[in-house]
């Protein structure tokens, strides 16, 4: 672990080796993402020309990031103007060591989380956990994986890859005793509810994410369904909100647009059903809401992307689109990305802001480069180019077999004569075949391929003879 | 911090394949079909009902009956509600009809079968309420209840969140803003959509129309 970044440490093909074979995995990501993608056609569908809108939510994305440290410095004026208490972060590891600070300056004890994909990103529970405070996740899918130990598998949707046999079994034992768990959705969330609410009223200090800054006012938007958000927000005397840096606009205008493509393009709804707007503590003469409000911004490796061919990575949204239209994430979920963020823009951010880790290089190869990514992401991130810039960057770093193979292919393949020669060549070795998974290097590329087998007689040697 | 992201930022290298469209002279505002221009209450009503929400539309005159069978229908025993002057008349139903009903703080608001709240605006396109924190309304009234009563003036349906959005003021915004589009939800279990999972389990709206 570095920086706070924890990553599977296991090979990509070693966990979609084990992710295909889980039919009851690929049959829970199957049903959630199509669920999730058709609510986005139909609801995008109910707007004027959104593929306008998405091309100016790409522009205005642009704008915010090619102003970058004027906006968050805007921000963070404005915020600290209306009572928030702002910090600065520069990687996972800083951030982890300010709100374990505030949790020791406040003499909090019992906290709770909203569901949030950046102190996932830094391991924060974890670091809570070892300076002796109790942490509860409080979202329904995160609770489940926390109690299960388990990692989300899905931007939006963390507990996509679970099935309700699977959640009732995680959750029976915090039941009381003599109680029996059935595996009913809506009698598992009542469960939830109940024994969450006790959380929510004894917590002292709450956790979340942030959707969105905006920086002209100093709020923060809270983006949620269940009211976990809220109640972590409102209930606890202290709310700490970890806001990436990019996470942000400068005006309402700009926020308008882009809450409109992000409701529409993560769960398929026109609206989530809370869009919390925060803008500092609880004021003078307000009955509720907590007495200090945190803001930690956390750059943790996003500041390297600004200003290169990669900086688009930083307008995404976390609506989780590219996720739900990818064929690559339909057949092996998320997990096989090996870190928090998987599919399309998991394969772009964990290379790029998980760099130090070996594993993380490989993961561009995890897509077909289809495109469909970039034609449902909300502020058009062109996907499918990035992931070949970074498979570009990995080619230039291929061992020198590798890289010799490709520069024998081309040369050969370049001219007619050695063309000619090489496919005169595979039809000879044409009994080798079979034995082409059993080669050193190649074994790895043909398992799970079949091994094309030359025609006995070129196609040049046919058509000359006149039998085509 | 905001020195390296300084040193960091400036134009990055454009993309041939997809090009950046180019600057824009305003930001467009979403309009969607979902919204009638001349059936403003219509629409709200409509897209509303489609999020899950409860709506009765009702006069001034109609709230006795209308409370009523509220707290029929629901087995509502202990309401608690903010103190805008709108929802003086249905705090008075509700004490006529035998509901324990006082002020909200957390604790009562956590004992509640009913929260009763008025909105600030309702929003026609996606049947969203705004709530706004301030001395008459707050958090709570809204969230811990089991169920959601919230009175919608008519007068205050507008199109969609950009008529919010785009007004709000760049300073001296209430500590809390929240658009409520249907009753607390959740999806986690196999994509089901089960209500009610942390926040209210039903959302009641009352729209009136003569207010």
């Amino acid at each position: 672990m570095s920086g706070g970044f924890t990553l599977a440490g296991t090979s990509l093909r070693s966990r979609t080796a084990e992710a295909t074979t889980d039919d009851r995995l690929r049959a829970s990501v199957a049903k959630a993402v199509d669920r999730f993608a058709g609510g986005r056609v139909d609801t995008l569908a109910t707007l004027d020309d959104p593929d306008a809108l998405r091309a100016a939510a790409r522009r205005v994305r642009q704008d915010v990031l090619a102003e970058l440290p004027r906006i968050v410095e805007r921000f963070a004026d404005n915020a600290a103007a209306a009572g928030v208490i702002v910090h600065w972060a520069l990687d996972g590891q800083a951030a982890n060591d300010i709100v374990t600070e505030i949790i020791r300056a406040t003499g909090a004890t019992s906290i709770v989380k909203g569901k949030s994909m950046a102190t996932e990103e830094i391991g924060l529970n974890e670091a809570i956990e070892r300076a002796g405070a109790r942490v509860v996740e409080t979202d329904l899918g995160e609770w489940i994986l926390q109690l299960a130990g388990q990692t989300p598998s899905h931007i939006i949707a963390p507990a996509v890859h679970l099935d309700r046999d699977q959640i009732r079994d995680i959750l029976q034992p915090e039941a009381a005793e003599g109680e029996v768990l059935d595996n009913d959705p809506e009698r598992l969330a009542a469960f939830a509810r109940r024994t969450l609410r006790g959380e929510f009223l004894a917590a002292d200090l709450g956790i979340t994410g942030c959707n969105m800054a905006v920086a002209e006012s100093g709020s923060f938007v809270l983006i949620e369904n269940e009211g976990n958000g809220r109640l972590s927000s409102t209930l606890p005397r202290v709310h700490v909100a970890v806001m990436g840096v990019e996470r942000i606009v400068e005006t309402w205008d700009q926020a308008d647009l882009i809450l409109n493509l992000l409701a529409r393009s993560g769960t398929g709804q026109h609206l989530s059903t809370y869009t919390n707007i925060i803008t500092g503590p609880r004021r003078e003469g307000e009955v509720d809401g907590p007495d200090e409000v945190h803001v930690v911004i956390l750059d943790n490796g996003r500041s390297e992307l600004l200003g290169t061919e990669f900086e688009e990575a930083l307008n995404c949204i976390r609506c989780g689109a590219c996720l739900n239209v990818c064929p690559v994430y339909r057949q092996v979920g998320g997990h096989a990305y090996g870190w928090v963020y998987s599919g399309p823009i998991g394969a772009v951010l964990t290379p790029l802001l998980a760099g130090e880790h070996p594993e993380a290089a490989e993961l561009p190869v995890a897509s077909t480069l289809c495109g469909a990514c970039m034609d449902a992401c909300p502020v058009s991130i062109p996907l499918q180019d990035l992931l070949l810039s970074l498979r570009r960057q990995k080619a230039m770093t291929a061992d020198k077999i590798e890289k010799g193979a490709w520069r024998a292919w081309s040369h050969a393949w370049s001219r007619p004569v050695t063309f000619r020669a090489s496919l005169r060549a595979a039809a000879l070795g044409r009994p080798l075949t079979r034995l082409a998974s059993s080669l050193p290097g190649l074994g790895a590329w043909a398992d799970g391929r079949g091994v094309p087998v030359p025609a006995a007689r070129t196609f040049t040697e046919r058509w000359k003879s006149g039998e085509l | 911090m905001l020195a390296r992201l300084r040193s960091r930022a400036g134009a990055s290298p454009e993309n041939v394949a997809h090009p950046m469209p180019g600057p824009l002279e305003s930001v467009p505002r979403p309009v969607s079909s979902l919204f009638a221009a001349d059936d403003l209450v219509g629409s709200f009503v409509r897209n509303a009902t489609a999020s899950g929400a409860v709506v009765n539309v009702v006069r001034s005159d109609d709230l006795a009956v209308y409370v009523a069978s509220l707290v029929e229908r629901r087995s509502v025993r202990h309401a608690v509600a903010s103190k805008q002057r709108e929802a003086w008349p249905v705090v008075e139903q509700l004490g006529a009809a035998g509901v324990e009903i006082g002020p909200f703080d957390r604790d009562a608001s956590s004992r509640a079968d009913l929260g009763v709240s008025v909105a600030t605006a309702g929003l026609a396109t996606t049947g969203s309420i705004v709530q706004r924190s301030d001395e008459v309304g707050g958090r709570t009234v809204s969230l811990l209840p089991t169920a959601h009563l919230c009175i919608v003036p008519a007068s205050r349906i507008v199109e969609s969140t950009s008529d919010v959005l785009r007004a709000l003021p760049s300073t001296g915004l209430p500590s809390n803003v929240v658009f409520v589009t249907g009753p607390s939800k959740s999806g986690d279990i196999e994509q089901i959509i089960v209500t009610g999972v942390h926040g209210p389990v039903a959302l009641e709206l009352c729209v009136v129309l003569d207010i």
